[in-house]
């Protein structure tokens, strides 16, 4: 059985081959171990070194850039669709009660309050509700720092997580923001109620739905966690 | 996939060990080759994976899913008909 060291050393092997991230590594480096300790039963003699060589020279470049492209494309995939299945899982009965009680808050308060404050409200809604999530992706996911500390451990799972994750918040403050343009400037222009709650129920929606890629976040870091255990303990 | 229904679990150097060892070394799959099936496999849900310690690194496992194992027992019986046609080919006597 190979030592520590010498499982970092293939490790290096892979990365200086362009296999840079964890969780793509992995595989290969088990396999490179595997053939190095054939190696070395056969040939008892043979050097974890002259080993390594040898098993390296197994694999041609071409061979390695084909596997890191055809494992990232699986990870992507593979990501995309987790990220989706958790993102519709989000959407359980009561959280489906809740976003209509939210809206109807957001609708009746201002009428309750005889001033067109709904603006507050739905400020109140996209910021608490969110924060609330972050507060708990923070307090729950402190090894999710560890791993951006630790280089070793890069997962590219993340990193196609990360460009998801950013497409869709984009997306979505982006809309919250044209249709808070747009509210206030029914407000104060044209003075259309109608459309103006129409708006009011888009960014309800927009806040619950920014709150699920919080939930999306928190299910997809334990999931890697229960995966790549390692990647998660300094 | 017929290895995965025969052994149950297995990781990608002891499928290219066996294949070689069948095969009496005039069939190997290279690692470039196996790997990315492995990952294609895995995407439509015909192997699953689980993640095992194996003294200081991990090893990935793969295993037939249910789903999996009605699809190779498909194209074993796909296979044989194509053999079967085959060998008429090659040895119309038979017919």
């Amino acid at each position: 059985m190979l030592e520590q060291a010498q499982i970092n050393a293939i490790t290096i092997y892979c990365e200086k081959r362009g296999v840079k991230y964890y969780d793509v590594q992995l595989e290969l480096v088990d396999h490179i171990a595997d053939i190095i300790e054939d190696l070395q039963k056969t040939n008892p003699v043979l050097s974890f070194s002259e080993a390594l060589e040898l098993a390296g020279e197994q694999f041609s470049i071409d061979e390695f850039k084909y596997i890191v492209r055809s494992k990232k494309d699986h990870i992507e995939k593979n990501i995309s669709r987790l990220i989706e299945n958790e993102f519709l899982t989000f959407f359980t009965i009561p959280k489906i009660i809740v976003t209509i009680t939210l809206f109807f808050v957001a609708y009746f308060v201002p009428i309750w309050m005889h001033t067109n404050k709904a603006l507050c409200v739905i400020v109140l809604v996209l910021t608490v509700v969110p924060f609330f999530f972050y507060v708990i992706n923070k307090y729950y996911l402190i090894d999710d720092l560890k791993d951006k500390r630790n280089s070793a451990f890069k997962l590219l799972s993340y990193k196609a997580k990360s460009r998801y994750e950013i497409i869709v918040m984009v997306c979505m403050y982006s809309i919250n923001i044209f249709f808070n343009v747009i509210r206030v400037f029914f407000d104060w222009h044209i003075k259309s109620d109608m459309i103006s709650q129409l708006i009011l129920f888009f960014l309800v929606i927009l806040g619950i739905l920014s709150a699920a890629m919080y939930e999306v976040r928190f299910q997809f870091n334990r999931k890697m966690k229960a995966q790549y255990p390692k990647a998660f303990t300094s | 996939m017929r290895l995965l229904k025969d052994n149950g679990r297995m990781y990608g150097y002891q499928i290219t060990q066996m294949v070689k060892e069948i095969t009496k070394g005039e069939l190997q799959i290279t690692e470039g080759a196996l790997y990315p099936l492995l990952h294609r496999l895995e995407e439509q849900g015909v192997v699953d994976t689980e993640m095992e310690n194996i003294g200081n690194r991990v090893r990935k496992y793969y295993t037939l899913t249910k789903a999996g194992k009605k699809q190779t027992s498909v194209a074993m019986d796909e296979l044989k008909m194509f053999m079967q046609s085959l060998n008429l080919i090659v040895n119309p006597k038979l017919a």
